[in-house]
């Protein structure tokens, strides 16, 4: 176990390296001058030069890469030996502190994502399950085509749809935007209530596509799993149905889900691109489309940084649940 | 069957009566009406502020927003047209005494104008505005307008702490030039020099959120990212609109959502202008041009095609002149959607050509091959630089068609965002025709001749004098108009412009652009200001 | 009273083909401490026939008639929550394939006790214990370490120890075994058949052995009968069987017991493959793979009958006495022949 981890973790770090290296060799390919786009458009040549080496983008990609680890890491040497925090750089853009824009959009994303993902989940589970229970009656005959649709239809025009029904017409929701789950202000609206009613819509739209997945994947999980020999061995036993379903089907269906879940939970971490772009949320996805049109590759690195953490650690998360949910696993 | 519902009935049951809960609590509160009791609720669709601090904000919305929260010595009165482009004394007592050949510029600070956190505005609070703008920590993007101040550079390269060629005395604040700058007064007017408490405005280079301003308003509150506010300043005492107690920005709304909310009346306008040239024909026949809720205003802004002139396709005048005649400007206008901005043969835009604007060098009413052809029997290769929007690609698709219409045979290369301005800025780059267009910084023509056409700032790197033309002829007549001032400086350029389209035709200047906006139908008291490209905040109110 | 007594139990499934009879009218009886083999190819029709009695057929689109008295009780008309009370405490179950008949997720102790815990009102330890009983009388070494293990983590043979375990461990009257060892090695095959003998004995439990292989029948059955195409071709006592074989599909099932001295040729072989039970055969369903077959056999449903000379002795087919008499002796020569070589 111990060794399983260390393991894992030396690979993550390896990833970790891969990952920023190509997004920040990337970045230098781009022949776009943030320098440039920093001073102003009436700068002259030695204006932009000093912007640059204000920047730090004057110096080879290799160096500007090194101290991008450097302010990485949480330790430091230059004046003894030391933690510190890590720190993400600043914008290219509005100088902003990279760590306190990933620190504003992630609470955005995250509420987005994990709510979303609990509302696929409430729908999904139930609707996978009937539908395999009965298989071609009028409710899976139904589902399906929910399934079909919601793995078509964009998440932008749901989106608009949503927002021209409940929002526009109906005045249920707000139109978009994101309130803080705690507190607020008087410009500013704020608290559990407010939250949830500003993430609703979002829910709903990101959670459409996730709920035809995972009704496919549960229907057929559980459609495979109804003819597993021990769930006729739980029958002649003499279990009630109920309890068969529970003990015997579910936990083994949903073992791949909760897999799939926490790949799929850990990718949209790193942006709900589309969703945030229509609700106006100001999550990781926004925020890294917007920086990445500017070319601000401060804030671009930091949220797939966060991105790259926030995958790792699910995976990680993942492998330790499935391993403790199947005993079939030994991580080693 | 029956009772394999066990699980499925309360996992239902539980999504289903948290939507119900939710949709209960929603619909017991009231939708946010009509913004009564003096608030305007604005909403900025796909952007914020840059910055909020007036010596680092260098943006249209930032600067519609400092505007309305700054005193600049001179600055330009609440008013659309014309008039709304003529510098007026702000903080100042009157326009500047100019003594010293030009060279020396002195200032009478108006007495009793208050910052909104009660202190009073003093002559060296520009001096300490001016020195924090030069500060190399503060790395302002003002040093590329006003490197002509004595001393200026000195601080920006780290050789002095102050600007020597600013000082205050009492009431008085003396501004000195290393050269005479007819364009200094236009440049003072903007939110670089606005007057900041030095207490409140440490060296901070990523500025303060929130300051207190001596114009009408003052920035109360900012969440980056999110939203602005604006509150009215309770010690102002000028004559300037600040109809609503309150503006709020949501920044960063997504287009579609805000649109809808404008409509219905949630938010009063998005003051960076309706983006959706689709709307605008709808839009027009509904409420009518500049009546009750669509407006539309021309920036001082020019579009144009630059040639290079450092390469054989355009090295002649006939190839550049040819050109003008084969480029389609109505079709080039057309995609930018109804009312999108008028055609143009010259650079200046009608606010800086003292009436020389308008005249018909080239045609604006369509291509003529013939005419081209005439010009430039001979046209060959032609590389043409451009965006890769879609709107971009429109473009180019008719320019190319121009092209290949006078004989041309025209390759387009395109590029994302900005990528474009680094690349063509290298002198030698190998394009020969590039899609630009450039709006004011300030409201001088040296914005545009000085920056775009003076062949004595080309350098290797950096560049935006695209069309790489560097004529000792017009720079001559660059520097004779530069001295002047007033109405004389303004016809000066314009026939200047006139010249340089005749007789270099370094450009194919395609149109000014308009500003087109939405309004809800509970606001009124709409003034677009010209100068700052903006709605007029102030004037703003909920009916 | 016989303990179960099957009549003309008959299994169709509805299929999107077409209706499906996997069992077609099958009567037989067991007593208490008895055992039953049923003998046939795979899609005979001799799993069906149990996992009917024992209402464990998917009831969507299965149609069940005749009777299966246990003890007196109907199965068939039970309620499924009779039906639930008597699976697992008065007849269980073993199956074939001990790696998946076992849920992955939970310990076997976990299984074990379920299977206590879902009949006897006792504490969970008491179930433990008694889990932990069975374990050691099945032969599971060092069972007080193991109760806690998966199934992954026990042999093919462990495995199915732990399911005859769960099987045995409510006393069950009646223990059905379906092909409890043909995913076994040889070996431990009959280590099991073994083991259940054993326990059947302990449990004086009366037992139906599912099987392909007669050999399996001849070692532990009482009674034997063999099904083709969800018919009974023959059956009776399992030494009338042995000793006069009436069916010509019994003859190639004997035929097909595995010889040590693979040259000898085989006396007789069964040819082709077992019909669709969609579109049976006419007549006898047995003919076109029949060497015996004649011109009667497409045309005449044989009828189950008794032998003449032994009314315990039933069989379906349409050949005269003599040659059956001369065939069945041939058989039994030619295998002696072949075991005495």
């Amino acid at each position: 176990m111990i060794r399983y981890l260390i393991r894992r973790i030396i690979w993550a770090f390896a990833l970790f390296i891969v990952v920023t290296l190509i997004s920040f060799v990337l970045f230098f390919l781009i022949p776009a001058d943030p320098a440039k786009e920093a001073c102003g458009k009436a700068c002259t040549a030695p204006q932009v030069a000093r912007v640059a080496h204000y920047l730090g983008t004057d110096r080879p990609v290799y160096t500007q890469y090194g101290k991008f680890l450097g302010r990485l890491a949480p330790i430091s040497f230059s004046g003894g030996f030391h933690l510190k925090s890590p720190n993400l750089g600043r914008s290219f853009v509005n100088r902003r502190d990279v760590n306190t824009v990933v620190g504003q959009a992630a609470p955005e994303t995250a509420s987005l994502v994990f709510g979303g993902m609990v509302l696929w989940m409430l729908f999904a589970i139930p609707i996978g399950i009937l539908s395999a229970l009965r298989p071609r009656s009028l409710l899976d005959r139904a589902s399906m085509t929910g399934v079909l649709i919601g793995v078509s239809a964009h998440p932008v025009w749901i989106g608009l749809i949503l927002i021209y029904v409940f929002a526009y017409t109906f005045h249920l929701f707000p139109l978009g935007g994101y309130a803080n789950f705690f507190g607020g202000s008087l410009t500013q609206a704020g608290g559990p209530i407010e939250w949830a009613k500003h993430l609703v819509l979002p829910w709903m739209t990101f959670a459409f596509l996730y709920t035809a997945i995972y009704v496919r994947m549960i229907r057929s999980n559980v459609m495979e799993t109804i003819n597993e020999d021990y769930v006729r061995t739980a029958r002649a036993k003499g279990a009630p149905e109920s309890r068969v379903m529970r003990s015997h089907i579910l936990r083994n269906a949903l073992l791949p889900i909760v897999t799939m879940l926490g790949m799929d939970v850990a990718a949209a971490l790193g942006g709900a691109i589309f969703t945030e772009t229509v609700f106006g949320l100001n999550g990781l996805g926004y925020t890294s489309i917007q920086s990445l049109q500017q070319y601000d590759s401060p804030t671009v690195m930091g949220i797939i940084v966060f991105a790259t953490t926030a995958i790792i650690v699910m995976n990680l998360l993942v492998d330790l649940l499935y391993a403790w949910v199947d005993p079939r696993i030994r991580l080693t | 069957m029956r009772k394999r519902l066990w699980l499925t009935a309360p996992l239902s049951l539980i999504a289903v009566s948290a939507l119900a809960a939710l949709l209960a609590v929603t619909a017991s509160a009231k939708p946010s009406a009509a913004n009564a009791g003096g608030t305007l609720n604005l909403a900025s669709a796909g952007a914020d502020v840059d910055y909020s601090d007036p010596a680092l904000a260098y943006g249209v919305l930032s600067w519609g927003i400092e505007y309305e929260t700054c005193a600049n010595l001179v600055s330009y009165p609440d008013k659309t047209g014309a008039a709304g482009s003529e510098l007026v004394p702000d903080a100042a007592a009157g326009m500047p005494v100019i003594s010293n050949g030009g060279k020396t510029y002195t200032f009478t600070i108006r007495p009793g104008i208050r910052y909104s956190d009660g202190a009073t505005l003093k002559a060296s609070d520009f001096v300490y505005a001016i020195n924090r703008d030069a500060n190399p920590a503060m790395q302002s993007p003002v040093v590329q307008f006003i490197g002509d101040i004595v001393g200026l550079n000195d601080v920006v390269n780290k050789k002095a702490k102050t600007v020597k060629g600013v000082t205050a005395k009492g009431n008085k604040l003396t501004i000195q030039l290393t050269q005479p700058d007819g364009a200094l007064l236009s440049k003072l007017a903007m939110p670089f020099f606005c007057a900041v408490e030095p207490s409140k405005t440490p060296i901070n280079p990523q500025g303060v959120l929130t300051l207190p301003g001596a114009g009408p308003y003052y920035i109360a509150s900012r969440t980056a990212g999110k939203q602005l506010v604006l509150k009215k300043n309770p010690y102002y005492k000028g004559n300037r609109p600040a109809r609503s107690s309150t503006i709020v920005f949501t920044m960063n709304t997504n287009q579609e959502a805000t649109f809808l909310a404008i409509k219905s009346g949630q938010y009063g306008l998005d003051p960076n202008g309706l983006d959706d040239p689709n709307a605008a024909q709808g839009l027009a026949q509904q409420y009518g041009i500049n009546k009750s809720r669509f407006f539309v205003n021309s920036l001082v802004e020019t579009d144009y095609l630059a040639l290079n002139t450092s390469r054989p396709a355009y090295a002649s005048l006939a190839k550049r002149k040819a050109a003008n005649y084969a480029i389609d400007r109505p079709a080039l206008l057309r995609a930018r959607g109804y009312l999108g901005g008028v055609r143009t043969t010259t650079l200046l835009p009608k606010a800086l050509s003292g009436g020389y604007w308008g005249a018909k060098i080239f045609p604006i009413k369509g291509a003529d091959p013939a005419k081209a052809k005439s010009f430039d029997p001979n046209c060959g290769d032609v590389t043409v630089w451009g965006g890769n929007t879609t709107f971009a690609q429109t473009q180019e698709g008719i320019v190319r068609y121009n092209l290949s219409q006078m004989g041309c045979k025209p390759t387009v290369r395109q590029f994302g965002g900005f990528a474009i301005y680094t690349a063509a800025g290298v002198k030698g780059a190998d394009f020969d025709m590039m899609f630009t267009g450039w709006n004011q910084d300030y409201a001088d023509p040296i914005d545009f001749y000085g920056v775009l056409l003076d062949g004595r700032n080309i350098h290797a790197s950096n560049n935006n004098n695209y069309s790489y033309l560097n004529s000792a002829e017009l720079n001559k007549r660059i520097d004779q108009a530069n001295v002047l001032t007033g109405a004389a400086r303004l016809k000066a350029f314009g026939k200047l412009d006139v010249w340089t389209a005749t007789q270099l035709a370094p450009f194919v200047a395609i149109d000014n652009r308009n500003y087109r906006q939405f309004l809800a139908p509970n606001v009124a008291g709409y003034v677009f200001q010209p100068a700052f490209a903006s709605v007029d905040l102030g004037a703003l109110y909920v009916k | 009273m016989p303990l179960l007594e099957v009549k003309d139990l008959k299994t169709y499934f509805s299929t999107d083909d077409g209706i499906v009879k996997a069992v077609d009218g099958v009567s037989f009886s067991i007593e208490k401490g008895q055992t039953l083999g049923i003998v046939g190819e795979s899609g005979s029709g001799k799993s069906v026939t149990c996992l009917t009695i024992m209402g464990l057929n998917s009831k969507r689109n299965t149609i069940s008639m005749g009777e299966a008295l246990f003890n007196g009780e109907d199965l068939l008309t039970a309620s499924a929550s009779r039906l639930r009370q008597i699976r697992g405490n008065d007849i269980a179950m073993i199956f074939q394939d001990p790696m998946t008949s076992l849920n992955p997720v939970h310990s076997i102790g976990t299984q074990l006790v379920e299977a206590v815990r879902l009949h006897r009102d006792v504490t969970k330890k008491q179930a433990r214990a008694r889990a932990l009983e069975l374990l050691k009388q099945v032969g599971i070494p060092r069972a007080e370490q193991r109760i806690d293990d998966y199934p992954h983590q026990f042999s093919g043979g462990m495995r199915q120890r732990v399911m005859i375990a769960m099987a045995l461990i409510n006393d069950p009257d009646l223990l059905i075994a379906d092909e409890p060892t043909t995913a076994l090695d040889v070996t431990t095959q009959a280590q099991i058949l073994a083991l259940i003998e054993r326990l059947q004995s302990d449990y004086n439990s009366a037992v139906i052995m599912i099987t392909h292989d007669l050999g399996v029948v001849a070692e532990i059955a009482d009674d034997v009968v063999v099904m083709y195409a969800a018919e009974v071709a023959e059956q009776g006592p399992v030494e009338r069987i042995f000793r006069k074989p009436h069916h010509p599909y019994t003859w190639g099932l004997m035929g097909s017991l595995p010889r040590l001295d693979a040259d000898v040729e085989r006396l007789v072989q069964i040819q082709g493959s077992p019909p669709s039970l969609l579109h049976p055969p006419s007549g006898c369903r047995f003919h076109p793979r029949c060497p015996y077959a004649f011109d009667d056999c497409p045309r005449i449903d044989p009828p189950l009958v008794p032998v003449s000379d032994d009314p315990g002795h039933l069989q379906a087919c349409l050949l005269d006495e003599d040659t059956k008499n001369r065939e069945a002796a041939r058989l039994l020569s030619g295998m002696m022949a072949t075991e005495a070589s």
